[in-house]
Formats: C-alpha cells, structure tokens, sequence
C-alpha cells in the first residue's frame, strides 16, 4: 500500500488508547477483567484490515467500538472524523460503518429478503425510489438477486450472511466490519462470503474489517492486526505477521499449513520469499518462478 | 462384531407432502467395533441424517440397520440403542439446560437408571475425560462456562453414558485454533482409551486427514466413497466434482502434478510436503 | 417438515381479494362480523352466508383450505348446538326430566352454530389472501391514529414481524434440541401427564435461553443499522389503495345496509 501516513486525519477509523471493561461501564465497582486495554489502531480508507486472535482476546468487543454499539470506558474513537461517544453523531456513524455479525439468522429481521435488505434504507429515512434502488443494487452486489421473495428460514448459512451484507450496502456505507462472520460457516458458505467482500473492496473500494480466527482467511488482507488479552500484539502485513509464527503459536493461534512449510523450508536454507502464503504462491515458488 | 450395519438403508424426507425428497438413498455399510470413521460430504449430503438413524432417532423407509449385533427394526429397540450409541449434535452447547453443570452431565446418564455413587463416578469421569476440572465446576451454572467449556460440558453429557459408539457432527464447528487442537486430541485419547468405535463428520479435511483411519464420502444422500484418507484425497477430480475440498497438502501436490511435476498425491502430512519440497528444490527446482 | 408449514395459512393466489388493500379486507371483516351479530332469521343469515360464499369464489380458494380451517373448531361449533338444543326453554320435542330438547333450542342451536361457522370462515378468508407482512403493515396503518393516545403502532407491527420470522426458525431449533436431548434418553412420550410435563424443561429451557440471545443479537444488529423506533423511517412497500378497493368498500356497506335493514324491518 506504500506509505501511507499515519496522520489521524487520513484513517477512517481510528482508536487511541482504546480501553474497555465491561462491568465498569455498567458501573459496577470492582473490575475483574478489562476487555480492551490502551488500544491504538487506524483502519485506513479501502483497506482489507483483518483481525485475529483467540476466543477472548477481545477482537469482537473492539469491533462493537467502530461503529458506536459500544463506548470505550478510557481513550477514544473517531469514524471519519466523528467522536463515538457523541450521541447524535452516533447515528452518522453507523450509515458510514455497517457491521456483520456471526450468528447468520440473529441479524435477519423481516420475513422476506428484499425486506430485510430495506431495513437500513428505511430507518434512513430515505425516499422510497431511493430505497427500492439501493435494494435491487445491493442484492445484485451480492448475488442474491433471485432471492428477493425467499424467507431466511429457507436460505442456507452462506446465503443470509450476503443478505446481511446486502442489507448493510444498502446503506452505502464506505466501511464494513464482519465480526465473525464466518466462524459459523461450512466451508461453501465461508468462500461466498469471502468472496463476496474480497470483490466489494476490490471494486468498490470499500474499506474492510474482517475480524476472524481462520488464519486461511487473513492471508488475503492487506495487513493484520493480532489481538492477544485485550491488547494489539502485532500488526502488518501478511508476509510479516506470519513470518513470526513462533510468536503467534505462543498466543494460541496458528499458521496456515503452507506458512508453516514455507517457515521450514525456510530453516533448511531454501530462500522461500515471505509472500509464499497461498498453495499458488508456493507452487511459483517451487516452480522456480 | 460389526459395530454398524447398514443394508440398502433409504430414507425420505416429508413424505406423503409436497414437499418430499430423497434424504438417503440405499446405502450399505459395514464399520468394525473400535474404527475411527471420517464422514465428509457437502451440506445437504445428508451425513446429519444417517447419523440419526443409527441411534434410532429417525428409521428408514427400506433397509436395515444392526448395530452392535441389535436389529433396530422395532421401536423398543430403537430405544435402547441410545445407551450404546452417543450422538454429538452440532453446537451441543445449544442443548444445555440445568442449573448445575453436574445434573446436566447427570441428565443423561439418570435416563438410563443410573444413580448414587455409580452416577456420581460416571459424571465426574466424563468431566475429566473432556478435559475440565470437576470440582472446580460441577456445581455451577453451564451458562456461567466459556463457549468452549459449554461444548465440553455438552460432549461430557454424551460420554457419562458410556456409549460404545461415539458419532460427533462437526465437534470443532466455531471454535478457535487452541479450542479445535484441544478437543480433537481428548476425542483421539477417548478414542484410544476406551476403545470407541467413533464417526467424526466434519468439514474440515485437514482434521480428517490427521485422525481418521477411513473416510466415508457422501454426495445427495448416496455412499460415494470409502477408502483411507491417502488414497481417498488422492483423487482429486472426484472429490472437486462432488464440491468437496482436499487437505492443503493434497491440494499443494495435486496444484504441482498439473504444473508437470511428479507430486506424491497420496501425501497428507506436512512432514512428506517438506520432504518432497526439499528433494525438488535440491534438484534446481523443477522446470513447469 | 415444521418449517414448511407456512404461517397464518396464507394460501398464494391473484385473486380479486388477494388484491385489496388489507386495511380494506380488515375493515370489511369488522362490518361483516358487527353485522354477524346483529343479524335474525332466515333470511339474514342467508344473506351473511351468500355474502362469504361468493368471496370464497372470488378468493380462489379450494374449499379444503376452508374447510380445514373449521376444523378445530368442529367441536366448539358442535358443543354449541348441543348446548342450545337442550337448555333453551320452550316446547318439548324429546328428552325427560331437566335434559329436554326444544324447538326454540333446535331453532336457536343451529343459529348459534352458523354464526359460529361464519365468524371462523371470514376471518379464515382474511388470513388466507392477506400475506403476513400484509396484515401487519394494514394493522399498523390502521393504529397509526391511536399513536397520540398511546397506543405503540410500530412497535407492535415490529414485534409482529419479528415474530413471523422467527417462528419457522424456531420450529427448526426445537426439532433440533428435541433430537439432541433424545440422544441423551429423555422420553418426550411416554409417562403421566406430570412427567410428560417435567419432560419439557430439557426443551423448553434451551428454547428460552437461546430466544433471549436472539434477542440480543437481534437488537444489537437492528442498531447497527441505524433503527431508533418509528420516528422518521420510511417505508419501501407501501399501502395504495384503489378503484377496486372502494368498490369493495362500497358493495360490504350496502349489503351492511340491506342485512340492518332486514332486521330491523322484520322485527
């Protein structure tokens, strides 16, 4: 991505000493555990930021942060220039961040597709040639367009979460945050949904968070954070998170198998290039490419 | 003694409605007493289905079911093929229903007539088997537990049965890295302990690769495929035809037999890939 | 099997009276069973019963739908006759002692019974031509008013939608858990109506829990999207209503006027 500064201004999102706890926001007295402690991360405009790290590392509450559905406790976070803990901002900021959640059926509200992907249009308050529009558009983006009619009990997991995702760009949002959206998906249903954001952000340059444990998926981002009791352990990219594999296995993640050869060959002396995450990339490189 | 057999066995969902399909469709199978089967087919293949019938929670339109030497063609039968065969739903935490993590895992085992200090042993060696600590959580609440610990509670609720026949759909489903790695190394313990007869249906080829000793492939309710893992996710095209994936080293040698190059494609582990990987690099790597 | 059951029996067609606004066919129904009530005699209620027979036609409805929507009230409808028949006082058909049968009670029992029966086939023929969502959309739009009295319109529409949503899904959870737990021994089918009612907490509480958690969930995707209540949201669909809405209207309150007037001349 070259060099992008790292000035505030040009993030869409940015956290700055983020920290969270979910009994002190409830005001209870003794805190035992602090979900998010002293965070920092800027998510730059049309970016592929993935975020990985165990179950409890405090991945999902960060992303309850970008778009307002939790207010940190310490520090502060900024979308596009608007404070999270401002109430009538908050608003705003969730037409400019949309977010995905991992439970594909918990998020689908109406009783049939089309109406469902118009739920954020109209809690818009948009006209309603707009919304009809923005509808057929956003279906169309995700490859459900002959499933206007169907109700979501009968799609399969793969298909409510691009209904989800359609109901979010209905709302032309410039960034959208997929809390893992995956985890709950057989394998078909995860390559729909990665490819239905990899082409979004690809083509219509909309910044993502996708916040997983798959490491199989982060290898396609543009960079990762790694996430690890509350706090950023690490961040880049991809070739360079995964280069410190020994690191991420103490944290309780893994690599991705043909990471995890390439390392070895690696230790053998073969210059195998930090790039070679994919099985394609690996074969170039054993191709003598 | 077989631990299954299955003969000609269809099943049909809905019938008699407009809404009637093929569920299964005649299929025949024998698994011996203490095999770890692999079960793999996309969504939809009906693998959830067959694993109902042999615990006699769903019966066959045609065909025959013996398990464990028991006929399953009457329904007291069917009945009593539940303490002998313990089926592990997918996302079992979802199951969870009592007020201490005891009485849940006791639940199962109470159905069966167990009770005092036979019901007391049988729960907190089930507990232990799945890696928690017994006293540490046996009187508390399940809802209180993590994610993962409510899914061992759940497959503890199962194992305090003492089943013979273990059948697990997709016991890593959600779960992190550390939370998968540690539940299949209890299941292959379990395995080799108690000497159960076990069928594992998963997604998850690498997970298959590694632990199963043979691998049934379903496809639109139909037997497709059986064979050990190497010889099974050696055959590529058949399985990418039927929409399912390979383990990554499979994948890894097969992407390099179609550049040319002479890959072993019954290789699954990650040791044979480095070796192969290092013979063709020492030869100046291979012109594809 | 459940989740293929659809829901309020709404029976897909392009009828005339799929077609009218269901703000209409609602309000059409209230006269009709205001008029149920106040109809006498023979006449009256052939009129009742020509006015549904030839909305029955119009629906495109088989008569089986129909029919299967009496069924269970079958016996309420039976249960009353009887009732009538034997307790109104009047002159002795047959019967001895305090167990007579009347003609006023026949007369009254088979009344009784066909108001019955026109109340349940009108109000079946509503649900059957009026999708869910429909219905909902044309109850909110008709409680709109009331809102300044305190009556919260959107959110019950909301929690009516909601509702139908998620009723297949859960249909599908509780096949589900009901296998899971029979996996572990429990017995949903035999035992005491005690025991069988002991039984269902294996069943029920899992539902319950993992219904809260949707809720949850639920709200918290609803925020994400921008949901803050009625207040200035727009609608995609809707409500239009047309010529032959208030030909419809017109034709219910003129045969409205002639069933009054039936009663009221004749008696």
């Amino acid at each position: 991505m070259g060099s992008i500064s790292r000035d505030a201004d040009t993030a869409i999102i940015t956290a700055e000493g983020l920290s969270y706890s979910y009994q002190l926001a409830q005001d209870e007295a003794a805190v035992e555990h602090w979900a998010l402690q002293g965070i920092d991360l800027q998510v730059r405009p049309g970016e592929f930021l993935a975020v990985v790290g165990p179950n409890g590392s405090g991945k999902s509450t960060l992303a309850k942060h970008l778009n307002a559905l939790l207010i940190p406790v310490s520090g502060r976070v900024t979308v596009a220039g608007l404070d999270t803990g401002s109430e009538e901002q908050r608003w705003d900021i969730r037409q400019i961040v949309g977010m995905v959640f991992q439970n594909p059926d918990n998020q689908l509200v109406a009783t049939q597709v089309v109406e469902d992907v118009a739920f954020g249009p109209e809690n818009l308050g948009l006209p309603r040639q707009d919304i009809a529009t923005r509808v057929d558009e956003s279906l169309r983006l995700v490859g459900m367009e002959q499933y206007r009619d169907r109700p979501p009990h009968l799609l399969s997991g793969g298909q409510k979460q691009r209904v989800a995702i359609a109901g979010i760009l209905a709302m032309k949002p410039r960034c959208i945050v997929l809390d893992e959206a995956t985890s709950m998906l057989d394998p078909v249903g995860r390559e729909e949904v990665m490819e239905t954001i990899r082409g979004l952000n690809a083509e219509q340059g909309i910044t993502v968070v996708h916040i997983t444990h798959n490491m199989d998926e982060a290898v396609f981002a543009d960079r990762v954070a790694v996430m690890s009791e509350g706090r950023i352990a690490m961040v880049g990219s991809p070739e360079e998170v995964f280069a410190r594999d020994q690191e991420l296995r103490e944290l309780g993640l893994e690599v991705p198998i043909v990471v995890e050869l390439a390392i070895r060959l690696r230790n053998a002396g073969y210059p195998v290039p930090r790039s070679a995450l994919t099985v394609e990339a690996m074969v170039d490189y054993l191709c003598g490419r | 003694m077989w631990a299954v057999e299955v003969e000609g066995v269809s099943h049909v969902y809905n019938p008699n409605s407009p809404f009637e399909s093929l569920a299964l469709q005649d299929i025949t199978l024998k698994i011996p007493v203490g095999q770890l089967v692999g079960l793999i087919g996309p969504t939809g293949s009906g693998k959830s289905t067959f694993a109902q019938h042999l615990n006699g929670l769903l019966v066959p339109r045609h065909g025959r079911i013996r398990i464990l030497g028991q006929d399953l063609g009457d329904k007291q039968a069917r009945k009593e093929i539940r303490r002998r065969v313990g089926l592990v739903f997918q996302f079992p935490e979802q199951q969870l229903f009592e007020e201490t993590v005891y009485r849940e895992v006791a639940f199962g085992p109470k159905n069966l007539g167990i009770e005092g200090p036979e019901l007391e042993a049988v729960v907190s060696d089930a507990i232990g088997a799945v890696g928690l600590d017994y006293e540490a959580i046996k009187d508390g609440s399940p809802f209180s537990l993590s994610g993962g610990q409510m899914r061992r509670v759940a497959l503890a609720g199962v194992l305090a049965m003492n089943p013979e026949i273990l059948i697990l759909d997709e016991p890593t489903a959600g779960l992190d890295p550390r939370g998968r790695d540690s539940l299949l190394r209890h299941l292959t313990m379990l395995h080799k302990q108690r000497g159960l007869t076990m069928i594992l249906i998963s997604h998850d080829m690498d997970d298959i690769a590694r632990l199963t000793e043979r691998v049934i492939v379903m496809s639109a309710g139909r037997l497709v495929m059986d064979d050990t893992p190497r010889s099974l996710f050696s055959q590529f095209e058949e399985l990418r035809r039927i929409d399912l994936d390979v383990p990554t080293v499979a994948r890894l040698m097969h992407a390099l037999r179609e550049r040319g190059i002479d890959a072993p494609l019954d290789a699954l582990e990650i040791d044979e890939a480095v070796e192969f990987a290092k013979r063709l690099l020492e030869r100046g790597g291979a012109k594809c | 099997m459940l989740e293929n059951i659809s829901i309020g029996q709404y029976y897909p067609a392009e009828s005339i009276l799929h077609r009218l606004d269901p703000r209409v066919k609602i309000s059409i129904l209230l006269v009709y069973v205001i008029i149920v009530f106040l109809a006498r005699g023979f006449l009256g209620y052939m009129l009742l019963t020509g006015f549904i027979v030839a909305a029955l036609q119009l629906s495109q409805v088989p008569y089986s739908f129909i029919l299967r929507g009496l069924r269970p009230v079958f016996f309420i409808i039976v249960f009353t006759m009887i009732i009538h028949v034997f307790m109104t006082p009047g002159q002795v058909i047959f019967g001895a002692g305090p167990i007579t049968a009347t003609v006023e009670g026949v007369s009254r029992g088979i009344f009784m019974a066909w108001r019955l029966a026109l109340l349940v086939i009108s109000a079946s023929l509503l649900t059957l031509t009026t999708s869910p969502i429909d219905l909902t959309d044309g109850m909110e739009y008709m409680l709109k008013p009331y809102q300044r009295f305190g009556v919260p319109a959107h959110e019950l529409a909301m929690m009516v939608t909601i509702a139908l949503r998620f009723v297949p899904t859960l249909l599908q959870e509780v096949t589900r858990i009901m296998r899971a737990q029979m996996a572990r021994g429990a017995d949903f089918e035999s035992g005491s109506l005690l025991q069988r009612g002991r039984s269902m907490v294996p069943l029920l509480v899992p539902l319950f829990v993992s219904a809260f958690k949707r809720a949850d969930d639920l709200a918290l995707a609803m925020e994400a999207r921008a949901y803050r209540g009625g207040q200035g949201r727009t609608r995609l669909k809707v409500l239009a209503t047309g010529t032959h809405d208030w030909v419809a209207v017109a034709i219910a309150l003129g045969f409205a006027a002639v069933v009054t007037y039936t009663r009221f001349a004749m008696f």
